[in-house]
């Protein structure tokens, strides 16, 4: 389990108090609620985009234990898929997944193969040269995935990832999700507020409410 | 000044001085040197009461007759598409030159503060008014689909609920008016007749013809703190929903309101064209010499201020300034093209013809980068904030990102502000009046010509600053854009 402590904030006119929070170390913890509960701002501050006093994030790395709210967030080494996937729309699906290997400083050599494999598993060869707005949502979200992946992250966050999709596409997104999250021995954070995502995905369940845990099983 | 600000990162802030730099020099210089000069001496200039008075009946005149024409031209917004907005907003946009030339050709005897009042107004109405339709989109195209499916008209529609809902972009746009009417120069040079109407006037005065630098200094600090309060008015617009657009432009849009928009961008080009025309046969043997030095000068100059501010404004994008950043730059106003000119004397003594054009180039940069920061470089970057988020989390170093993320996602756009600040560079001849030893460029030879009444021949000149203003902008957006 890795442990969130602290995590209290006021905003304007709502507040965020989560005393204590665990997560699962393996499979994926779900974090649920309806919109305005506070989802994405627990999000936000686990990356670090935004700052919050007294906030600890304690997380077992090789054997010890580290705070990674300590750390900047290129130290935390997550990974990320926002909901609308923000790849670099200038860019190539392929100089998408060179940037994020490069901007982990990875030696090119050494990341060929597993780059290679994750581009095999989501089944992104025949849209690697293509610019990521050309790509349909099921390809961006492919992409946003090896992207978050190819940096082997302590950590992966999901901020509704499927809810760009289509409803035919998202059964089949979940799946690969849960079968690349098994391979790759990441565990995740998945943030959303569709039982469908829950029944399928969920290895714990937080559900929040108003900026504050309900229940968690 | 910089304790709100955010500094992450020595680089990154280091980053951002480049541009730190030219505007303490716009915002320190002028004050250093007539400090300088004024010994010291700050007081209540005489007469500086009256021309408050009459700044601000100035100012506050246009800004009420442009929000005014604005909201009769609004059905007219609405209905515009494509080229029509541009033709609403163009006379806004045109050199001064331009709107002054038509004015003096329609109505030669008027001049004064009326006259400033009018001619003010009629450029930046288009402007409100395609300002207040993109808020009316934004924000109340919902309320208004609802309303008409409820069975109102269009006229109870606007009597009964715009009118009111609209009242905060009203209140903007008069702001940004009163704003831009305070620091007008060019068109109160000409048109305003001999006394001063406000107080880049007065300020030319005290240095031209007074050499009164302490009255000079004194003028300009109290306009800086009226322009500063003016711009902590202004808060940026909500987003557009383009879905219902379509549908309100059936439903509020007026082609007798856009005829209306569009007859000042009508009036300036048949003017000019007609006068034009004539001029060809006024050119005497005097003016063909000095034409191909002046259009040399003026390429120039524009060749210059593109590259200033192209350059200017890639820097503070490669600083990846973050949102308060954005604002603090936003907030930012040129206080007086005046002073502005004066200050780029430090850049040496004498005036040479490169002297003359080097003072021109980093003036006209400074006047113009805050302008088209705000326009096109500050909103474009506000919608990049989310990948530079992800391209953090992806553990990218900021300079990783200013050049694969940032810079390249801008290029088009840095295209863009530099072909305009190209445009307007062309037809500068406000801050070029007060920097240059003699009339070295096509838009100051234009000057002399309209305050000689030789309009035909005047207009002649600036036909050709628009021309070729519009071919070195287009030939600097092609150069620069990217390639797909």
């Amino acid at each position: 389990m890795s442990q969130i402590r602290g995590l209290i904030k006021d905003y304007d006119g709502f507040r965020l108090e989560i005393p204590l929070m665990e997560l699962s170390d393996q499979g994926v913890t779900v974090l649920r609620g309806p919109s305005g509960s506070g989802k994405t701002s627990v999000l936000r501050i686990l990356t670090g985009l935004e700052p919050c006093d007294g906030f600890e994030w304690w997380i077992q790395d090789q054997g010890r234990e580290i705070n990674l709210a300590e750390l900047s967030v290129r130290d935390r080494r997550l990974g990320v898929v926002f909901q609308s996937y923000e790849l670099f729309p200038h860019l190539s699906a392929q100089q998408n997944l060179s940037f994020a290997a490069e901007a982990r400083g990875l030696d090119p050599a050494s990341t060929a193969n597993r780059l290679r494999r994750l581009i095999q598993r989501l089944s992104l060869e025949p849209i690697l040269e293509r610019r990521a707005e050309k790509l349909s949502g099921g390809e961006k979200q492919r992409v946003a995935l090896a992207r978050a992946l190819i940096g082997q992250p302590r950590f992966l966050l999901l901020d509704e990832p499927f809810a760009a999709l289509d409803q035919d596409l998202r059964a089949e997104a979940r799946q690969l999700l849960q079968q690349v999250l098994h391979e790759e021995a990441c565990p995740a954070l998945l943030v959303t507020h569709d039982p469908a995502d829950v029944d399928a995905l969920a290895t714990k369940v937080i559900d929040i409410e108003n900026g504050r845990l309900r229940s968690s099983k | 000044m910089f304790a709100g600000l955010n500094f992450r990162g020595t680089s990154v802030r280091w980053a951002l001085w480049p541009i730190f730099l030219p505007l303490l020099f716009v915002l320190l210089a002028p004050y250093a040197m007539t400090w300088r000069f004024a010994g010291g001496r700050l007081y209540w200039p005489e007469g500086a009461t009256e021309l408050l008075g009459r700044s601000l009946l100035m100012a506050g005149g246009t800004a009420a007759l442009a929000v005014l024409l604005g909201l009769i031209l609004v059905p007219g917004a609405l209905r515009a598409q494509g080229v029509f907005t541009w033709a609403l907003i163009l006379p806004a946009a045109v050199p001064a030159l331009v709107p002054i030339l038509t004015w003096l050709d329609l109505f030669p005897g008027w001049r004064g503060l009326t006259a400033v009042i009018f001619v003010q107004a009629i450029m930046n109405a288009g402007l409100v008014a395609v300002s207040l339709a993109r808020g009316l989109e934004s924000r109340w195209a919902g309320a208004v689909e609802l309303a008409i499916a409820e069975g109102a008209s269009p006229r109870m529609i606007w009597r009964r609920a715009l009118l009111s809902g609209l009242s905060g972009e009203l209140r903007q746009g008069f702001t940004f008016v009163l704003a831009v009417a305070l620091t007008s120069f060019s068109i109160p040079l000409v048109l305003g007749g001999r006394q001063a109407i406000n107080f880049e006037m007065g300020i030319y005065q005290a240095l031209q013809l007074e050499m009164n630098w302490s009255a000079a200094l004194s003028l300009s600090l109290i306009q800086l703190l009226l322009l500063v309060f003016l711009v902590t008015l202004l808060r940026p617009r909500g987003e557009d929903q383009m879905a219902t657009r379509a549908r309100l432009r059936e439903h509020l849009g007026s082609r007798w309101s856009l005829a209306l928009g569009l007859l000042p961008a009508a009036a300036m080009l048949g003017t000019l064209l007609a006068r034009a025309g004539i001029g060809v046969a006024q050119f005497d043997p005097t003016l063909w010499r000095e034409l191909p030095r002046a259009i040399l000068a003026s390429g120039l100059v524009a060749f210059g201020t593109s590259v200033f501010v192209a350059l200017g404004l890639w820097l503070v994008a490669r600083g990846l300034p973050d949102q308060r950043e954005r604002q603090w730059l936003s907030a930012y106003t040129t206080p007086s093209a005046v002073l502005l000119g004066f200050a780029t004397l430090a850049l040496g003594e004498g005036h040479g013809f490169e002297m003359d054009l080097l003072r021109i180039i980093v003036g006209c940069s400074l006047m113009f980068a805050p302008a088209l920061w705000r326009w096109r470089i500050a909103p474009r970057l506000a919608e990049l904030d989310r990948q530079v988020e992800v391209a953090r989390c992806l553990g990218a170093r900021d300079s990783l990102i200013a050049a694969r993320v940032v810079v390249p996602a801008i290029r088009n756009d840095l295209a863009w502000v530099a072909g305009l600040a190209a445009f307007w560079a062309w037809g500068d001849f406000a801050l070029s009046s007060v920097v240059a030893g003699r009339s070295q460029s096509l838009a100051l030879v234009a000057r002399d010509l309209m305050q000689a009444y030789r309009l035909e021949a005047a207009a002649l000149c600036i036909v050709l600053c628009l021309l070729m203003g519009i071919v070195q902008a287009a030939i600097t957006q092609n150069l620069l854009r990217r390639r797909e």
